[in-house]
């Protein structure tokens, strides 16, 4: 046996400042977060501590004193399925090189039934898994006689688990484990964040080791060079837009000075448009271009990737599915295909690139339209001031803590007192009150707190010993089966007939062709032939043109921390005379002579007439989500102020509110149409926020366990227990009012999705400024675009949904008749 | 067109009242048509560990009686699917039916088997209720639980169920759509939304010519095909 000294010396490294730093905290019993931009030197930061500790273990007299494998010792959780493979073989490395008596496996829902079956009896010394298939164990009737011995858990990428459910489940699984050992260390991986002291509580819970946990930087990068490619005619450059593709000819330039380029896109049906623009262009690249994103089917995606890593491939488009992973080293330049809305983003992506010796990090920046130069100059600027955003974790949401009683309820049971004290030690549930834990538990034992609701409903009883253990035998089957679905919406199989898997689409999309239709996936042009079950057959079209998909993946929008620089940068407050401000310069001076431009105390309205209608655009520069509630606000106090049809539109700097006729507001009609005051009343009282509430539900209802995945070969007995969330939604409404489940939906809506707090906190900043407003004769450089985006996007209004029903009916008899 | 709470549809040479809450009735002999209740399909939810409020029965029950009442029908025709499943024949559901069955003693209950009657069984003797298999006449009518897969010749008075029909209407403004439960009257078939409130809906292609009344919160609208 090496120890890890030696290991590292016969590779000719010598360990770094922050290495030596994890592992000193991990063997004297911290815990910790070690954050950097993605680099190699990571893991082995947080993995050295546990190959240290295991080697003076398994050491007795200098020989080793085992035959077979160590029991489990160590948990990695990683977020997605896909990079545990390559992360086992990291962590097997040096265990080999050592030669510790330890085994490295992956357990995620791609196991093989074989292993699975294997890792039922004995686990290995480290498992690789995710947040899912780690629930997924602890619902085994003997989970703790499996997990009992494990010292030790870190959390990849933490980052991007924090910030959503599965961060939560995983805080849960680390109570239990740390509640069967209480010298439990816990390590996370992540990226810079503008909050990481929350990013580690968040990790190491609400305990004693809190006081204690540590907080390590990890190698700063080399230098990163951002340039953005500036058109060569603003003058033809469009104001409004998204797909870039007027700067291909900067893109393939570049392309061909580098080695291996990795574009960047926004959408995965950008994607296809760019791959597809970039083969016509340079047929020579036949080969050596390819394309890279999440429909795609995972082998094809594998191959990809062996390509980047060998560096057979010279181009590839992708989206955020290459954001995560092991580094490829001949990746010498990254490019970004319309505006990150994020410096994080920008940073993490530029990151991809420049990991050969002694490279930088390269990211060309490719504006879609005029206003990505803006928001390019200000992502460059806060990278430069390395200003990066927070990422919030998610507070107490009950649909997970209601799956996780079903787990523990399954796996061996529990005592609702001992288990209430548990779940208070992670940072999520920190403040979670005995009334909503036993309504929880309410839930899952007679279905609510409303007595006689429920009539011969049970999940979970109270068995003799006094402990909560399933009803029945099926309750057990089923959680089991949902804890593994996949949060996304149904997805069909593209394939050939011959059965060669070209990726998944998702249904909404399918459902709208009829056989014969053509369309591009894959970077193919592809006919339907028919569709069947959850299989779309397809074959190869000859024609050169079809639909790009659209795929639900909502548009990502402008952080705040963004938002706020390129508000700044626009007001023209410390004037800026980089390449991207001088390019927008033109337009920006065009918006003057038109409107104003406002400064960063003044919020601008411009009113203006055209043959569509009346409009006003507002620009608080809040973000797109923001704005979508603030949409909402707008159009329920103008309809309740006058009789008139309001159509909001948003984009990320401000909302359009269009009517038939000029509103004539004055600005004290405006100051209180905005006023934060009756906020949250306002926004309940709008058809739409209840709408929303009605669609996010659905993630809700499918980690509460109310809806029936359906394997198939499940047999016919489990369609009848098949129903929708809309329909879960408004029974409850109905019948069930106090419904936490009904109460998180809206919650999340108001503070995720319209984000009611951050518009609270805007509307309170307006009332502090000057409201310019201006009436233009037609629309502006600044208005434009927000006009652009109310022929493609959804938008907000105050109609009942019957008054919509009948408008659409008016349009459609109107259509007919004509 | 504006929308109405009940629209007058003609079928098989008759008139048949259709209404926003899911009902048909035939004023000449005093017949409400209703399909697809699914009563105590909650109670087999929760049967099988989903938990779902009971209350659903009940409103249903009450939302038929509300029918039967301003209607003032004889005999209630149901187009299949009564009872959801074995689970269903728990004791609050069938208690509350049988309550519903006092309520109406002189009513005559017929019911056209459907595939979920198949598999819980034929209701309560002492609910009543004739049944009968599909394809059986009634008056001009024939009645069916499935309509056939195709409009075919060999139907052109079919009343049925069990497609829990819906139109997808697209909103060019905002380029979403909804879906609306509905009547669909093809060629060969009047096929009726599902009554049940704890239903689902599946969305259909109406044809050129065929009628459709979309029911819309408290309203029925007819769209143009």
């Amino acid at each position: 046996m090496k120890t890890l000294d030696e290991w590292f010396s016969s590779r000719g490294w010598e360990s770094h400042e922050y290495q030596r730093e994890c592992w000193g905290a991990y063997l004297d019993g911290r815990s910790g977060l070690l954050h950097a931009p993605t680099g190699t030197g990571k893991t082995l930061a947080v993995w050295g501590g546990p190959l240290i500790e295991g080697e003076s273990q398994e050491r007795v007299d200098g020989e080793i004193a085992r035959d077979d494998a160590a029991p489990i010792t160590c948990v990695w959780l990683t977020p997605l399925r896909a990079l545990a493979g390559d992360t086992a073989l990291s962590l097997r490395e040096p265990i080999e090189a050592m030669g510790l008596p330890w085994t490295v496996e992956v357990r995620t829902g791609d196991t093989a039934q074989s292993l699975k079956k294997k890792q039922r009896e004995r686990l290995p010394t480290v498992l690789v898994t995710t947040p899912e298939s780690l629930s997924l164990i602890l619902s085994y009737p003997d989970a703790h006689k499996l997990l009992k011995t494990v010292r030790s858990v870190i959390c990849d990428e933490w980052h991007e688990l924090m910030s959503t459910k599965r961060g939560v489940q995983a805080e849960l699984a680390i109570a239990r484990l740390r509640a069967w050992n209480n010298d439990l260390r816990v390590w996370g991986l992540s990226a810079t964040l503008g909050n990481l002291e929350e990013a580690r509580d968040a990790l190491v819970g609400n305990t004693p080791a809190k006081e204690n946990a540590a907080l390590v930087t990890g190698r700063m990068p080399k230098k990163t060079s951002i340039v953005t490619a500036i058109p060569d005619d603003m003058e033809r450059f469009p104001w409004a837009g998204h797909l870039g593709t007027n700067l291909l000819g900067h893109v393939i330039e570049r392309v061909d000075a580098s080695r291996s380029t990795l574009v960047f896109t926004n959408t995965r049906a950008q994607a296809e448009i760019w791959y597809r623009q970039l083969s016509k262009a340079r047929p020579d690249w036949l080969g050596t271009l390819a394309l890279h994103h999440g429909s795609i089917d995972r082998e094809v995606r594998e191959r990809v990737e062996d390509g980047l890593r060998d560096g057979t491939l010279r181009c590839v488009v992708c989206t955020s599915s290459l954001d995560l992973g092991v580094d490829f080293t001949p990746v010498d330049t990254v490019v970004q295909v319309g505006s990150p809305k994020g410096i994080a983003r920008l940073l993490q992506r530029a990151g991809r690139s420049g990991h050969a010796p002694g490279r930088t990090s390269e990211v060309l920046c490719v504006p879609a339209h005029a206003f990505e130069l803006v928001e390019f100059a200000a992502a460059r600027e806060g990278a430069k001031e390395r200003a990066v955003e927070s990422r919030e974790p998610v507070h107490a949401p009950l649909d997970v803590l209601v799956q996780h009683l079903v787990t523990i309820g399954v796996g061996g049971g529990f005592v609702p007192e001992k288990l209430f004290e548990e779940i208070r030690t992670t940072h999520a549930y920190r403040d979670l009150t005995r009334t909503q834990f036993d309504w929880a538990l309410d839930f899952v034992v007679k279905g609510g707190a409303a007595l006689g609701a429920y009539p011969q409903y049970q999940r979970l009883g109270e068995s003799d010993d006094g402990r909560y253990v399933p009803s029945r035998q099926n309750v057990v089957r089923l959680h089991r089966m949902a804890i593994g679905t996949i949060t996304s919406d149904a997805a069909l199989a593209v394939r050939y007939a011959n059965g060669k898997m070209l990726g998944t689409i998702e249904e909404s999309f399918i459902t709208r062709l009829t056989p014969g239709d053509r369309f591009v996936f894959a970077g193919r042009v592809l006919e339907l032939v028919r569709v069947r079950q959850m299989t779309a057959t397809v074959k190869p079209s000859k024609r050169i043109s079809g639909v790009v998909p659209r795929w639900q993946g909502g548009r990502t929008p402008l952080s705040t921390l963004l938002a706020e620089r390129v508000r700044a940068l626009i007001a023209d407050d410390a004037p800026s005379d980089g390449p991207e401000m001088n390019a927008i310069r033109p337009i920006l001076d065009l918006q003057s002579r038109w409107s104003v431009i406002p400064k960063t105390d003044e919020v601008l309205i411009e009113t203006c007439t055209t043959r569509h209608g009346a409009h006003a655009f507002v620009f608080p520069f809040m973000g797109r989500l923001a704005h979508e509630g603030l949409g909402a606000l707008l159009a329920h106090r103008v309809t309740r102020a006058q009789t008139t049809t309001v159509t909001i539109t948003c984009n990320d700097y401000g909302v359009e509110i269009r009517t038939p006729k000029p509103l004539e507001l004055s600005e004290d009609d405006w100051r209180t149409l905005m006023s934060p005051q009756d906020l949250l009343d306002d926004l309940l009282a709008c058809g739409d926020s209840g709408q929303l509430a009605r669609r996010r539900f659905r993630d809700i209802a499918r980690i509460a366990g109310l809806l029936n995945p359906g394997f198939p070969g499940a047999g016919q007995s489990n369609k009848h227990l098949q129903a929708s969330s809309e329909l879960f939604y408004d029974v409850f409404e109905e019948f069930d009012p106090a419904n936490l489940l009904i109460d998180q939906a809206k919650r999340e809506v108001l503070e995720d999705q319209l984000e009611v707090e951050r518009m609270r906190g805007v509307l309170q900043q307006i009332e502090r400024e000057r409201l310019v407003m201006i009436e233009t004769e037609r629309l502006t450089p600044l208005s434009f675009p927000l006009w652009a985006e109310s022929l493609r996007a959804q938008h907000a209004s105050s109609e009942t949904w019957s008054d919509r029903v009948q408008r659409m009916v008016l349009e459609l008899e109107e259509a007919a008749s004509a | 067109m504006t929308a109405t709470e009940h629209s007058t549809i003609t079928h098989a040479g008759e008139a048949l009242l259709l209404t926003h809450d899911a009902t048909a009735y035939w004023a000449r002999e005093r017949t409400l048509f209703v399909a697809d209740t699914h009563i105590g399909k909650t109670a087999a939810f929760r049967a099988g560990g989903v938990p779902v409020p009971e209350q659903t029965t009940t409103k249903d029950l009450v939302r038929l009686t509300e029918a039967l009442v301003r209607t003032g029908a004889e005999r209630l025709v149901v187009l299949g699917d009564l009872l959801h499943a074995k689970a269903s024949r728990s004791g609050p559901v069938l208690d509350a039916f049988s309550r519903f069955r006092d309520d109406h003693q002189s009513l005559d209950i017929l019911l056209v088997r459907g595939n979920h009657d198949r598999s819980a069984g034929d209701p309560p003797d002492d609910w009543r209720i004739e049944c009968v298999d599909p394809g059986t006449s009634l008056g001009p009518f024939t009645l069916l639980h499935e309509p056939a897969d195709m409009p075919s010749d060999a139907y052109d008075n079919a009343l049925a169920g069990h497609l829990h029909p819906a139109v997808r209407l697209l909103d060019p403004a905002t380029r979403s759509s909804v879906r609306a439960a509905c009547f669909w009257k093809r060629s060969d078939c009047l096929i009726l939304p599902s009554f049940g409130s704890f239903t689902g809906t599946h969305v259909v292609r109406p044809r050129r010519g065929d009628e459709v009344r979309v029911c819309a919160d408290g309203a029925l609208t007819a769209i143009p095909t």
